[in-house]
């Protein structure tokens, strides 16, 4: 069964269902992590932020207006949390070597070895027939924004969208069949 | 939210998870990803993947090369490809006598393509923001020197030019100094650059004019807020110019790797890493050292201020260099290839990747300078005055050739030249210290002491805390006879040092009194600096300083033909407290230990050993012979002794060639070849090399043995001379000594029957 929305899952809430709390809390637990690993390359600073946004959650649920968007204030929540570590690495970065936490990390971690492995075939195979998805990688690469790369690559920011969508999904699907090959 | 809604932002999955969605979009993606649970489980999913497309250096790599047409080679195949193009410049090479011939090619059009690039402040610009804005222009240049289709002008030529020019670069220039700067240095493009910074927001505008018409052809502002980093700055003007400036279509396929990546990710160790490498041009190598360390001290992989350390002070810092090596550009890649092939004793290949660096970019001085000091440092010095001269070609106003052809001139007995190098050296640094701390070099290597004492002197004047000239100073003085001027110059340093750590003056003074034969009191000055130097050490962890301290007492016991062996053990251990691998210093001091104690097997054991290490460590043989020298003198043979000795002076420089030299001539005479002692020792008596001042207990030596040959070659009066000079010197001398004893009995022998 597919799981509930957290917006459904808080409405059951201000309905009276208060078995529909623990859920809500399970639910907006993992959303808020993907986001936090998402935005934060560490991901222990983003388990962090991750807690210390579910904390003010859970301590601000009962005032919150019930008319606004429970998606939208949440994720207001873990947006602060983050911005925080962020601040936090950020410092730490300038006191320390100034190397990518993410980086460092990466370098050692066996399943991101055998991971990359199959990544790099998958880019070489996507590649022979979808060249401009490396195209937009290089430039994202090289801080160029999404409307530069749009303007270099003559395209609008929909195809991109779309071009990176059908990318993705031939990227994911290589891989699937890359790690069945395993 | 509707079902297209719902389509739509489903479709920014992937834009999202790779960074590329504003601030409003990315909000908005992240609501809707809260709410559905299909975007959520694929964003969870492809995490790991998302994570090694944005952060992972070898898939950025990857993708860089599928999409410059190709998979990109493997680390071994890069070196490959290195050494392919080695091989063809060693092709080149073997075509003619050191001459080059460019490729057509990039190099060509990279000329067509030279640009200037010039930092233009604001005129009220704060001193922060203009020290940011020299980095960022530096980096910029930097990032835009990639292109093998332009040749960017160096920073440090601009800088040199300027100043020539009267110009105050750079720190502040106008837009008409800029031009005309530009046209001086014979570049078609000028490239001026300004920033301005005001806490919150980052700007970086630049235009691109054109040097002959003055047209302008382009002009940029990258503006990011401060939580963008400056190379994100330049990375995406530099990837803007390029399309400015009539690159070939190949030239569109060359990677722009992000110049965080192929520098520093820190702006304060980048700022530390220019700063030396400046005082590196000006030869004041001590402080630039303090800058390169603080460089990685803030970023450990900053494979250039490694490369630099290795250069400036200690050899081992190229293994950290080559291990960071794809954190550095691509020419600088090449130096420090050929500094770890150097270093590591493979000299062919070392001066081949030099070549390749003046084949790809033959606007480069400093790898023309470099392939005359490797050839200076193996003696070769026609080459390297060869490769000295087109150095200073490429940049009459380089400091560094002038200063070493002045060094070559001087090897090959050509004072004339080396004086003119030097004049042409200072007028190009006309206010450094260098100059006349190298002419006071020269001067005294041909014995003119009193002039060398006024350039040591000049030196000191413009640079106030410039230590070698103090230093020289001093023992010039000293060996000029001026004791009272020597003491007074160095009490002068009393004032600016702790009494209890003054180890400079304390082993200063121990010096003045060895070289004037005053053992007995020496020995209270060597122990107060031994135990200042063990202040120190606290307090700066010097183990070398306390190793020398040591290690200068253990000279002075042996001189005396006493037991050092517990001092030269606490040298050793002290120093390899700072070095754990050198199994080299100390031990022709420790073999000389065994020797006295009559143990010679073990000795030789440890010359072996010795020798072994030298191999190992590709370093010349030149303590074995040594040490081999002082065994066979021990052992009666002195001739044997005298041949090692001189092997020990042939493989090393002229600056290091007086302890062999001078114990050759000893060996010579024992050995009854008192005529070619005469040869050795006459050379030695008039040359005040740095190495030989510095040998307190054997310089003023050098004088009594000569006239001990000069009488065994039946030549009295110079005979007389040199024991009057020798005891002149020891007038004060601890009366027990044996030379002592030995030069007044012969000089009064000689008086009497002349």
């Amino acid at each position: 069964m597919n799981p509930l929305k957290v917006s459904e899952l808080y409405k059951q809430l201000l309905d009276g269902d208060e078995s529909a709390r623990d859920q809500l809390f399970t639910q907006l637990y993992v959303s808020f992590r993907v986001l936090a690993r998402h935005r934060l390359a560490d991901w222990d600073e983003a388990e962090e932020a991750v807690q210390a946004a579910m904390v003010k959650v859970s301590g601000k649920l009962d005032q919150l207006a019930k008319e606004g968007s429970f998606a939208a204030w949440a994720h207001r929540i873990l947006h602060n949390a983050i911005v925080d570590r962020q601040r936090v690495i950020q410092n730490r970065r300038r006191r320390e070597s100034g190397l990518d936490v993410a980086e460092v990390y990466l370098r050692g971690d066996e399943e991101c070895r055998e991971l990359r492995s199959r990544l790099k075939n998958c880019l070489k195979e996507i590649n022979a027939e979808f060249g401009r998805h490396a195209r937009v990688l290089v430039l994202k690469y090289q801080g160029y924004r999404t409307a530069e790369i749009c303007k270099k690559m003559s395209i609008t920011p929909n195809n991109l969208y779309v071009t990176l969508s059908r990318a993705r999904a031939l990227l994911k699907a290589c891989l699937e069949r890359e790690r069945k090959g395993k | 939210m509707t079902g297209s809604d719902d389509k739509r932002l489903c479709r920014l999955l992937y834009a999202y998870e790779l960074d590329l969605l504003d601030a409003e979009q990315r909000d908005e993606f992240e609501i809707h990803l809260l709410d559905c649970p299909r975007c959520r489980r694929e964003a969870e999913e492809f995490l790991p993947t998302a994570r090694l497309l944005k952060h992972d250096r070898e898939i950025r790599g990857f993708v860089e090369g599928v999409e410059s047409g190709g998979t990109p080679p493997s680390g071994r195949r890069r070196y490959l490809t290195a050494l392919v193009a080695v091989a063809a410049v060693v092709t080149l090479l073997v075509l003619g006598p050191w001459q080059f011939e460019l490729g057509p090619t990039q190099e060509a059009i990279a000329s067509e393509n030279r640009m200037a690039v010039l930092y233009l402040p604001g005129s009220d610009d704060a001193e922060a923001n203009l020290e940011m804005g020299r980095t960022i222009v530096n980096l910029l240049a930097t990032d835009l020197s990639e292109s093998e289709y332009l040749q960017v002008v160096s920073a440090e030529h601009l800088s040199d030019v300027a100043r020539r020019l009267g110009y105050g670069y750079p720190a502040r220039i106008n837009r008409g100094q800029a031009a005309r700067l530009a046209r001086e240095v014979n570049a078609r493009w000028m490239l001026t650059a300004g920033f301005v910074s005001d806490g919150a927001e980052r700007q970086l505008i630049t235009q691109l004019t054109e040097v002959a018409g003055g047209e302008l052809r382009a002009s940029h502002r990258e503006v990011a807020d401060s939580s963008a980093t400056v190379f994100t700055l330049v990375d995406r003007m530099s990837a803007q110019l390029r399309g400015d400036v009539s690159l070939p279509r190949p030239a569109l396929h060359e990677k722009d790797p992000s110049i965080a990546d192929i520098t520093t990710h820190s702006v304060k160790a980048y700022q530390f890493y220019l700063k030396g490498v400046e005082l590196t041009h000006r030869l004041y190598f001590d402080d630039a050292l303090e800058y390169f360390r603080k460089a990685v001290k803030l970023d450990s992989t900053f494979a250039m201020a490694y490369y630099q350390l290795s250069v400036y002070s200690s050899p081992g810092y190229i293994t950290q260099a080559v291990k960071y090596i794809d954190r550095a550009t691509k020419k600088d890649q090449l130096f420090i290839r050929a500094q770890n092939a150097l270093l590591n004793g493979k000299r062919d290949e070392g001066l081949a990747f030099l070549s390749t660096i003046v084949t790809k970019y033959p606007d480069d001085k400093t790898a023309f300078f470099q392939m005359g000091y490797q050839h200076y440092l193996a003696r070769d010095f026609m080459k390297a005055i060869y490769y000295l001269e087109q150095a200073r070609r490429l940049d009459p106003y380089y400091k560094r050739p002038p200063n070493l052809l002045a060094y070559s001139y001087a090897e090959m007995g050509r004072l004339d030249d080396a004086l003119n190098s030097l004049d042409e050296y200072s007028r190009v640094a006309p206010n450094e210290a260098n100059p006349w701390d190298s002419r006071g070099d020269i001067l005294a290597r041909y014995g003119r002491l009193d002039e060398a004492i006024d350039a040591y002197r000049e030196a000191i004047k413009i640079k106030p805390d410039f230590r070698p000239p103090g230093y020289k100073l001093f023992l010039s003085l000293l060996h000029n006879g001026q004791y009272e001027e020597a003491e007074a110059w160095i009490s002068s340093w009393e004032p600016y040092c702790h009494p209890d750590t003054c180890s400079d003056v304390h082993s200063t003074r121990f010096q003045t009194l060895v070289y004037r034969g005053r053992y007995r009191e020496a020995f209270g000055y060597v122990d107060k600096t031994i135990a200042a130097e063990h202040v120190q050490l606290e307090t700066w962890c010097d183990y070398d300083g306390v190793a020398w301290s040591h290690g200068l007492k253990a000279s002075l016991l042996l001189e005396l033909d006493s037991s050092a062996t517990s001092e030269v053990e606490k040298a050793i251990r002290f120093h390899t407290e700072r070095q754990p691998d050198d199994r080299v210093n100390y031990r022709v001091s420790l073999a000389r230990c065994y020797i006295h104690a009559g143990n010679l097997g073990r000795a030789e054991e440890i010359l072996t050993r010795l020798g072994d290490d030298l191999t190992r460590t590709n370093q010349t043989q030149r303590l074995y012979w040594l040490g081999m020298g002082y065994l066979e003198m021990a052992r009666g043979n002195a001739a044997q002794a005298a041949d090692h000795f001189k092997r020990s002076a042939d493989v090393g420089l002229g600056r290091s060639g007086f302890v062999p030299r001078f114990l050759q001539g000893r060996a010579l005479l024992e050995a009854g070849r008192a005529d070619r002692a005469v040869e050795i020792l006459e050379r030695q008596a008039h040359s005040f090399t740095q190495t030989r001042m510095a040998e307190v207990e054997l310089s003023p030596k050098v004088y009594y043995y000569l006239g001990i040959a000069y009488e065994e070659t039946e030549r009295k009066e110079e005979a007389i001379e040199q024991f009057e000079t020798f005891l002149g010197i020891w007038k004060d001398a601890d009366r027990d000594l044996p030379e002592y004893i030995d030069a007044r009995a012969r000089l009064n022998r000689l008086k009497s029957t002349s």
